[in-house]
């Protein structure tokens, strides 16, 4: 393995590491690296399709003689099948298949649980025939939050298991315990977190198509084109060559969609019985039950703080609830050392639609208690919180970071010395909180380069865009490799013909196919330079391609000149880049901050968003664009998760009262505040283009610095999500001794 | 959604026959219905377009000597735009829904739109207003519901336009008869199966506005969770009739707090003979709630339904709604 050295960090903090490169790759850019289009704004190149409508998603598939799918949902938190007769439902007009989840007798654990699907000539006759089917239900005791689930004598959810999965605890309780007694002040809190749906655009479904020769064709809304073929291989029994998965464009995806789901398995049963093309996909109603949540969170802390802000011992207890599924732990990532530290909780049942990871599973939850907590611990010492947070890390870049930010929103001129000390009716406020994330992306996955002798150029691989953009970061990559521009490179995804590719959880997508693309793109310019070398007469070392051309020691071909020479029976340079991987990096972490000011009504309890600085870095920064838009994307959604979203359940009967985008309150465009986002270049090597994965770190902070923001404005401390009126005026009027 | 046969009366006669067949429904804009038609819980054999009737009276907002004449098929985004209505009730028709839904949305269907309650709307629960024995909102979630004449049923009055048309004294004129827009909506105490008086077979031609409310100071407000997209969790209309700086008369109208837009006769009573000053307009908003009943989720409405009121008292009058002093 060749040992090279390598410019690493930040702008003024910045060093030379001695990386060991494996072998066939190229050199990481440094960040002495002199890159044309790397890190400048480069516009989605499937920008135009989607905004004409062009796009074709897989809602949008309609092939010849294909029929509609819909399902029947548990209409109860918890019941059980008394009788069930599809007879009617099976005759009704137009139905050609029905395909059972579960039989008379079977339980129903929560609201949206699946019972049913048919599938007709049209979405109407579907509809219909599903108001046909005979069904009587015998409703049980539901438990619908944590609170309830965990009281003694509570109804169980899974029969014969207790509703209670406790986590292994972590830590010294003597330790922490030992620590906090030296502490000057001791502070308590406890904090809660409602459950988020998904709400994708696309809701979640399939189309599947069994063809004459023996194979399966699934168009599916997903995230992980290969995981659905591996499910779609063992559903429909055939061979895995016979099997493709297809995702052109997704409608959404924040973490529910990594498998088949239901849907799918549902519209390959239906394609199978009835020989026919099938869709089915959910209703929104359905995507809102059964279509995957951010689980919730009880959070009870206790910490000791020393007068000089340094935190000493930090104990947290929390327990979540992801419905039917477990998963509902928090995150609570080291941005700041807390001393000695004890965790422990656990998941908990509830009579409610599963958990899926939903952007930075965990976190949001855990940094809103946290970073809410930090600022109660600096208040109770009398400290400015920002000040509180530098005594408690001795990170480079965080630091910086804040700097920036603590700028930007204009901490020292705006920001109330005594919280709630503005006048009038409408006060204002700042607040900040931090994230962390850990995501380099890593090995299988694998970029087909083709160089045709045409001059075109094509990359390939399997796995899905999103719509994080990872069709314009692929064209960026080769681009700058081949000395070509973006626009000229031709973008294959979203199909499992094409090679291996990752699923798109935990931000990998682009740290693990970027670099596959590069050493794909430079092992295919290697034998394209040695065809040069071979017409020029100038050794390979000596040869550069930039500005569309191949030249060194004053010869030069135009690129299509260069591809030209291509052997003709060939007619193309074909490299398979793979994803070699990980090596020493500057840092394996990447580091976010965010600054609110918001506006607060102490009368109405309205809280308004004024601005937002996002500060974020992921390595290297491919393409500006892409990046701010995913910062920008992850304040919104952390601004509707923290003012407005919650699942609300029935207590009674578990019944979801707002599964639909009336009642179920996503922000909108009158919610949304000056967003400013500055995108934080950090040089990282690690891997051969610096890249970490940034889907999911902006997401983080947003909560935790609103509520942080709303106590500096008003004196009041909001420890629930979602911030609405009612909570706010709670809290306003729980405020000691102040009138509004 | 079932289906049903679709009728295109081209005049309102025909729009009445074909509307008092067995289940017929009437349909304007349609949000409201196909809304509940998707949901199943409407099941009409014929569905009578009133959007085929050509008269363009039906679409136009007229000023003539006795008032103003809005046609019932007018939009809310007419409303909003419209230099002619009161400003009131153009503020109000602003505020609602989204922009695609104020330019189809029309004035007659936003009054006599159903209710909004969660249980009503589901087809899990059959609720009392749908003929079962219960009021789920009673125990349930009831954050969003009434906090008067609440006991057999908590919905509350979501049309943003009502409130400010009963404020100003309008009259909802019919195919058959004229009903003052105070005696148009139902209240809990007489009926929980409908919203609205109107019978089989009659359509609303227009909403009258008296040339007397030209003299009025009126103003709208509400307190939502979002301003995109959403309904007021409390709105109040007030409008005064003043004799110089005295109140001559007073109209206070509280939307999202009962099944009814929600006149407080002793606030307006309270009101009279008096200045509008901060401290008077605080008195008042404080005891119009005096009655309220809350449920265990919606308290909070108690608190905003106040600083909204006083809000709109203190509006009405043009003075300052917000304070700028003191913590």
């Amino acid at each position: 393995m060749p040992k090279i050295k390598t410019k690493v960090g930040f702008r003024g903090h910045t060093k030379d590491i001695d990386v060991d490169i494996p072998e066939g790759e190229p050199a990481p850019w440094g960040a002495d690296a002199q890159l044309k289009h790397v890190g400048t704004d480069i516009p989605r190149i499937d920008g135009v399709l989607k905004v004409s409508g062009r796009a074709k998603y897989t809602y949008d598939q309609h092939p010849p003689g294909m029929l509609w799918a819909k399902m029947l949902h548990s209409p109860w938190g918890a019941a059980a099948i008394k009788s069930l007769d599809v007879d009617a439902a099976r005759a009704a007009a137009g139905v050609k298949g029905v395909y059972l989840f579960k039989d008379k007798g079977r339980p129903l654990r929560y609201h949206g649980d699946e019972i049913l699907a048919i599938a007709a000539e049209s979405e109407e006759e579907a509809e219909d025939a599903l108001l046909a089917v005979k069904i009587e239900y015998d409703r049980k005791p539901v438990v619908t939050t944590v609170e309830a689930a965990l009281l003694p004598g509570a109804a169980l959810v899974f029969e014969g298991e207790q509703n209670l999965k406790p986590d292994k605890p972590a830590g010294d309780k003597d330790k922490v315990a030992a620590a906090i007694a030296k502490a000057d002040k001791i502070v308590q809190a406890t904090y809660t977190t409602q459950v988020q749906t998904h709400s994708s655009l696309e809701t979640h479904g399939a189309l599947a198509m069994f063809g004459k020769d023996g194979t399966l064709t699934v168009y599916c809304s997903t995230q992980a084109t290969f995981n659905v073929k591996g499910e779609a291989v063992h559903a429909s029994g055939l061979t895995d060559d016979k099997v493709r998965v297809l995702a052109e464009m997704v409608g959404g995806g924040f973490g529910s969609k990594m498998s088949l789901a239901p849907s799918g398995k549902a519209a390959i049963e239906l394609a199978k019985q009835t020989k026919r093309p099938v869709k089915l996909m959910l209703s929104r109603e359905g995507e809102h039950l059964t279509g995957g949540n951010r689980p919730s969170s009880v959070q009870s802390m206790k910490a000791g703080v020393a007068k000089d802000g340094k935190i000493l011992g930090f104990m947290l207890e929390s327990h979540g609830s992801g419905g039917v599924t477990g998963g509902a732990g928090v995150a609570n990532p080291v941005i700041y050392q807390v001393g000695e530290k004890h965790k422990s909780g656990g998941s908990v049942y509830t009579n409610a639609g599963p958990a899926a990871a939903m952007r930075a599973p965990g976190h949001p939850q855990g940094i809103f208690a946290l970073d809410s907590f930090l600022d109660e611990l600096a208040h109770a010492i009398g400290m400015d919180p920002l000040e509180l947070r530098r005594k408690n890390t001795e990170d480079e870049v965080y630091l910086a970071q804040w700097e920036l930010g603590a700028a930007k929103i204009g901490w020292k001129e705006r920001r109330n010395k005594i919280p709630g000390a503005g006048a009038g009716t409408v006060k204002r406020g700042i607040g900040m909180a931090s994230s962390l994330w850990r995501q380099m992306g890593g090995p299988g996955t694998e970029v087909d380069v083709v160089i045709h002798r045409d001059g075109t150029v094509e990359a390939k691989n399997g796995a899905q865009d999103i719509g994080t953009g990872t069709r314009t970061l692929m064209a960026t990559i080769v681009a700058e490799e081949l000395g070509l521009s973006p626009s000229q490179i031709k973008i294959s995804l979203g199909d499992t013909r094409w090679p291996i590719g990752p699923a798109s959880g935990g931000s990998k997508t682009a740290p693990s196919i970027g670099p596959a693309a590069r050493t794909g793109a430079y092992q295919a310019k290697l034998k394209l330079l040695a065809l040069a070398s071979a017409r020029l007469k100038v050794p390979v070392a000596d040869l550069r391609m930039e500005g569309g051309l191949v030249a060194g020691r004053g010869q030069r071909l135009t690129f299509a000149e260069a591809c030209a020479l291509i052997d003709k029976k060939d007619g193309a340079l074909t490299v398979r880049g793979v994803r070699a991987k990980n090596y020493d990096a500057y840092t394996t972490t990447s580091h976010g901050c965010m600054f609110a000011e918001v506006e607060v009504d102490t009368e109405s309890g309205a809280v308004r968003p004024i601005k937002l600085v996002t500060v974020q870095d992921a390595g290297r920064i491919i393409d500006k664009l892409l990046f701010e838009s995913q910062m920008i994307g992850g304040a919104i959604q952390g601004i509707s998760y923290t003012l407005h979203e919650q699942r609300l359940l029935d207590p009674h009967y578990g019944v979801q009262m707002n599964a639909d985008m009336s009642t179920y309150k996503i922000a909108g465009p009158m919610e949304m505040p000056e967003i400013v986002p500055i995108a934080f270049d950090v040089s990282n090597a690690g891997n051969n283009c610096g890249m970490m994965g940034v889907g999911e770190p902006p997401n983080i902070p947003t909560a935790a610095a609103i509520g942080n923001a709303i106590f500096n404005a008003t004196g009041a401390r909001v420890r629930s999500l979602p911030i609405t009126p009612d909570r706010m005026l709670a809290a306003l009027g729980a405020r000691p001794s102040r009138r509004i | 959604m079932r289906n049903f046969s679709y009728v295109m009366p081209q005049t309102i006669e025909a729009a009445s026959i074909a509307a008092a067949q067995k289940n017929s429904v009437l349909k304007a804009g349609g949000i409201d219905l196909l809304d509940l038609m998707k949901g199943d819980l409407v099941r009409p054999d014929h569905l009578v377009n009133l959007l085929s009737v050509g008269s363009p009276a039906l679409r136009e907002v007229a000023v003539k000597d006795d008032g103003l004449h809005i046609g019932a098929l007018v939009t809310l985004a007419q409303l909003a735009a419209s230099s002619t209505v009161p400003s009131v009730l153009a503020h109000a028709a602003s505020v609602a829904a989204t922009p695609q839904i104020r330019n189809v949305a029309t004035v007659g269907g936003n009054i006599a739109q159903r209710p909004r309650c969660w249980y009503f709307r589901s087809a899990t629960f059959n609720c009392a207003r749908k003929g079962g024995n219960t009021c789920f909102a009673q125990e349930g979630d009831n954050r969003y519901h009434a906090l008067f004449d609440n006991g057999d049923c908590a919905v509350v009055q979501a049309s943003s336009t009502a409130s400010p048309l009963v404020a100003l004294g309008a009259t909802v004129v019919t195919n058959r008869r004229r009903i003052a827009a105070g005696e148009f909506f139902v209240p809990t105490s007489v009926d929980i199966t409908k919203e609205h008086v109107l019978g089989e077979g009659e359509i609303i031609s227009e909403i009258f506005i008296p040339a007397s409310a030209r003299a009025l100071k009126a103003a709208y407000r509400e307190a939502g969770e979002r301003e995109s997209n959403d309904w007021a969790l409390v709105s109040a209309t007030v409008a005064l009739d003043f004799d110089g700086a005295l109140v001559k008369t007073a109209r206070v109208v509280l939307g999202a707090v009962a099944a009814v837009p929600y006149r407080v006769i002793s606030v307006e009573e309270a009101l009279r003979g008096k200045p509008i000053t901060a401290a008077n307009a605080a008195r008042a908003a404080e005891g119009a709630f005096a009655k309220a009943k809350p449920f265990a989720l919606n308290t909070y409405k108690v608190s905003l339904g106040k600083t909204i009121l006083k809000r709109a008292i203190l509006a009405a009058a043009g003075q300052p709604e917000l304070s700028t002093a003191g913590g």
